[in-house]
């Protein structure tokens, strides 16, 4: 068993593209944890997709054996946080398994949002914090000025903060020699019954979900009956180890080890990030604290353009969820699109990585709907219904007012910008909360706006307007009241329920003009004048017309034509399968795709 | 390229040898010279043509044969040796008279030239000239659109076919449109000058008895009619379509067969193998191709006709479809038996086709 004192449990935050995984990966090389030969830029990253992006969502944990300059071998469990806001209840857990965090900065891009959110977060765990400015070998590169920054934000010592560069692994053994003096080793009793944090799952076609564990109290053996708190489930420890980072069967983790356990546990749902592992016939008494059902807050449908791929898709969201926990999904009909999926998400980048996996992984070809989040209807009884569809919204007549879910925005943007974004979020229906200027040249502007408006182009259009340089965190503070209305689209009076949206009875007349000017470019004239219209409850928004077709005819059909016309009116025949009838109108397939995708 | 124009003739004669192998063809209606330009070969050669179909088919006394000119290349002298061969109609490609909307169409010559090309067709003695104008060019509006047709009416021709300007890939006009230096196709504006036309045309006495073409009285296009009543007939030459219709004992047409020859002039020339690809229709495609064909046309369909060409059950579909373009007002029914389109059917043809097809 591994002398407690000897190990160290942290963790490395940073903005995302600020060098983390780089410098992960150099720890290891500098440790011989992996040797050179083994080595692939960014090893811990899994998965194909975030390589290709450039960002991380979860690398596995590493143990490091570390000789330091004390003469003594130290225990080094580094645990990586995924690196968007998405994700910041697994930050949280993972953070929570540490008792210190490397801190990285970009020397050329200074402090960012995520910077302090994430550092924010360790501070509430108390986390002692190494400093440490990287990417010093850029020509842009500031690094005395981050370094006052540093200082001025975390109240360290200048000699505190440590100069980096991960790409030429400057600085490496500096921080090495920091995590082994600076962070404590971990508390806990070896005597006391199992307590251990879920901070990670992830699954493995040949062992099952494989659980990732930091112990704060007791030990856990191959072969130890346990039960997991937050559910109430029992199972059987099969295999006990750590990472390194891939895995290595081990005798039994003990207090303050980081390592993994399997146990027959079917899909990574079942080990809650955050719950409790202990014993089930010696439990502990109290939880770990911190614990949260992992909650989705954004909702797109996922239908396949072909009605036949429903049965792949359905099968590709079970292997998904296998690895996803956050991910939740039930199945949604919808008048124009078929059959297919409502999808719950953590956030945007979750859903745009969801989406991406089931079109590249499993070659599926996919329409999906614009974001969407949960409303709640409070009805003139009291009843409260929640709804994500707009088929689904209650009567109207019984509807008291609507509640939609907020966000706490905060902005990070050079001065020069800060008119253009307080506009912005003034046309989102943002309310202003505070500004200040955190640091030299950057100035913090707070607001609260609806979660829907920010997973729109929110994002998109703050970086446009500020030339890339803003950035962006949100938490979600709960519902509030809204005025908002559903829009109902109806083509030649008929209804077209897949087209109804809701939105703010401010904007209504707006998108409602939108939606009729899109379908009026993407509907074929009929033979007859088509009516378009958008509507709130019996009340007409926005109208255009179709006007009838006129003329449509070959000019020249003579000897040589006859085949060719003929084959064109084949495929036109062809093509009238791919519309949906409402009523007497026909639209084509694509423009429900075009008016979901952008509304 | 002149000095393709004798082994091309060579070829052409050498396919008619072959094809007669197959289908011993006896005594044409209407023989047709199209392109190309026709009008550009000499007419020494056109002379030994002629005498090879003469020879190995002959052509019937009452028949027409048609060549395409460009105004030109209609000198008097070709003019008289035209008519010596044997033609007796001429097909004019004229396009307009407005020499700002020849330019977009990127043709030379001007309406002077045009005009002495009718003329010298007329003092050669031709007494059957159809003229092709061309409306829906970017720049042309209804008032221009009748004067083109006023000029080319001044002119008596017995037929004049207009034709509505397509953009297709691959052409100058197509790129122009496509680098926003012209405007691109607008069928509502085509709409009204194609009504307008026929209403100029139709009350200068000119028969509107296709979607494109106008015609007095007893000078309706006889060879072009074949083609929308799915006559057969046999094409020869450089991109060449045939038709040839296979019936049973009974004078049901079981089966069409349509083929086509390669496209390259080269090829042509130098390949003993000249057929490019073909399709067979069977019984209900060939039908509802037809019909879908003679809609082009005031003749329209008979039904009872058509039955005895394809068997009632042919028929009997044919029947359901039509009663619904009759619903939508693009045919209408006379005496129970004679469909025809509509004035809206000839401006929504496209539309009876997708319901046949």
């Amino acid at each position: 068993m591994f002398p407690k004192e000897q190990i160290r449990n942290y963790s490395i935050i940073a903005h995302v593209d600020h060098g983390k995984s780089t410098l992960a990966d150099r720890i290891l090389e500098f440790t011989g944890t992996i040797s050179q030969r083994d080595m692939v830029d960014q090893v811990l990253d899994q998965m194909e997709l975030e390589r290709e992006r450039g960002i991380t969502i979860k690398m596995q944990p590493v143990r490091i054996k570390y000789k330091a300059d004390d003469g003594l071998e130290y225990q080094l469990n580094l645990i990586d946080t995924p690196g968007h806001v998405d994700f910041s209840y697994e930050v949280s857990r993972s953070l929570a398994a540490c008792e210190g965090a490397i801190l990285v900065v970009d020397a050329s891009q200074g402090i960012e949002a995520q910077t302090l959110a994430n550092l924010y977060q360790a501070i509430e765990h108390d986390l002692v914090i190494i400093p440490v400015v990287n990417k010093i070998d850029l020509e842009q590169a500031r690094p005395e000025q981050v370094r006052q920054d540093l200082v001025a934000l975390l109240g360290c010592a200048p000699d505190d903060v440590i100069m980096a560069s991960a790409k030429l692994g400057i600085g490496i053994k500096e921080i090495l020699e920091a995590v082994v003096k600076r962070i404590p080793p971990p508390t806990g009793s070896l005597e006391a019954p199992l307590r251990a944090l879920i901070f990670d799952a992830h699954f493995d076609s040949y062992k099952g979900v494989i659980v990732h564990l930091r112990v704060f109290d007791g030990s856990i053996k191959t072969g130890d009956q346990i039960q997991l708190m937050a559910t109430g489930a029992v199972h059987d420890v099969t295999e006990t180890g750590y990472f390194s980072p891939w895995l290595v069967p081990t005798d039994g983790l003990y207090t303050g080890e980081v390592g993994y356990i399997t146990a027959n546990i079917r899909e990574v749902s079942q080990a809650r990030v955050g719950d409790t592992v202990t014993y089930f016939l010696n439990p502990a008494a109290d939880p770990l604290p911190g614990y949260r059902p992992a909650k989705p807050m954004v909702f797109a449908g996922m239908f396949p353009v072909d009605p036949g791929g429903y049965e792949d898709l359905k099968e590709a969201l079970e292997k998904l969820k296998l690895n996803d926990a956050a991910l939740s999904y039930e199945p949604e009909v919808s008048t124009a699109l078929g059959f297919g999926f409502r999808c719950g998400f953590l956030g945007l980048l979750h859903m745009d990585i969801v989406q991406e996996r089931l079109e590249r992984e499993f070659g599926l070809n996919l329409i999906t709907t614009a974001p969407s989040v949960e409303y709640k209807a409070v009805l003139r009884n009291g009843e409260a219904v929640y709804f994500r569809n707009p088929d689904a919204m209650p009567d109207i007549s019984k509807i008291d007012y609507i509640e939609e879910p907020f966000v706490k925005a905060t902005i990070f943007v050079p001065e020069e910008y800060v008119g253009a974004v307080m506009e912005l979020c003034h046309d989102r229906r943002a309310e202003f909360i505070s500004m200040s200027y955190e640091l030299k040249e950057r100035v913090q502007l707070v607001y609260h706006l609806p979660l829907a408006e920010l997973i729109t182009d929110f994002y998109d259009r703050l970086k446009s307007l500020t030339r890339g340089y803003a950035s962006l965190d949100y938490e979600h503070i709960g519902y509030k009241r809204s005025d908002l209305v559903k829009v109902d689209i109806l083509v030649a009076g008929n209804k077209v329920d897949a087209l109804s949206c809701i939105i703010h009875r401010d904007v209504a007349e707006a998108r409602g003009r939108k939606i009729i000017s899109m379908l009026r470019g993407l509907i074929p004239r009929q033979l007859f004048e088509v009516s378009l219209q958008a509507a709130i409850g019996s009340k007409i928004i926005a109208r255009e017309n179709i006007p009838p077709l006129r003329k449509d005819v070959l000019a020249k059909c003579y000897g040589g034509d006859v085949t060719r016309k003929r084959k064109l009116l084949e495929k036109q025949k062809e093509g009238k399968k791919r519309l949906k009838r409402i009523g007497n109108v026909d639209i084509p397939q694509e423009a429900f795709m075009s008016i979901l995708k952008q509304t | 390229m002149k000095n393709l124009y004798a082994p091309y003739l060579q070829r052409v004669k050498a396919e008619i040898r072959e094809v007669l192998k197959v289908y011993p063809l006896v005594e044409l209606d209407s023989v047709y010279l199209g392109g190309g330009t026709p009008s550009l070969v000499d007419p020494a050669l056109l002379e030994d043509l002629f005498e090879e179909i003469e020879g190995q088919i002959g052509i019937a006394q009452e028949a027409e044969v048609t060549v395409e000119a460009n105004p030109l290349s209609v000198d008097y002298q070709n003019a008289i040796k035209w008519r010596d061969v044997g033609i007796n109609r001429v097909s004019l490609g004229i396009q307009g008279f407005d020499p700002d909307l020849l330019a977009i169409l990127g043709r030379k010559g001007d309406s002077k030239a045009s005009r002495a090309a009718y003329e010298n067709l007329r003092e050669a003695g031709f007494t059957n000239i159809n003229i092709d104008l061309i409306f829906g060019v970017p720049g042309q509006d209804e008032v221009s659109w009748s004067r083109t047709l006023e000029r080319a009416i001044e002119l008596q021709p017995e037929h004049i076919s207009t034709y509505c300007l397509t953009y297709e890939p691959n052409t100058l006009l197509y790129k122009r449109w496509q680098n926003g230096e012209i405007d691109g196709p607008d069928p509502d504006r085509e709409y009204i000058l194609m009504e307008s036309g026929a209403r100029i045309l139709e009350a200068a006495g000119y028969k509107w008895y296709e979607i494109s073409n106008f015609a007095k009285d007893g000078f309706f296009g006889r060879h072009n009619l074949a083609y929308w009543d799915a006559h057969s007939y046999i094409g020869v030459g450089c991109g060449a379509h045939s038709c040839v219709n296979f019936k049973n004992n009974n004078g049901i047409t079981e089966k069409r067969l349509r083929y086509w020859n390669v496209g390259a002039v080269k090829e042509y020339i130098a390949e003993a193998d000249i057929a490019d690809d073909f399709e067979v229709l069977d019984n209900k495609t060939a039908a509802a191709e037809h019909a879908e064909l003679a809609l082009r046309t005031i003749f329209g369909i008979n039904l009872k006709k058509f039955e005895s060409q394809y068997g009632s059950s042919a028929a009997e579909q044919i029947k359901d479809v039509l009663e619904h373009a009759r619903h939508l007002e693009l045919v209408e029914l006379e005496n129970s038996v004679q469909y025809r389109p509509t004035r809206k059917g000839y401006f929504l043809n496209n539309q009876i086709g997708v319901l046949l097809v």
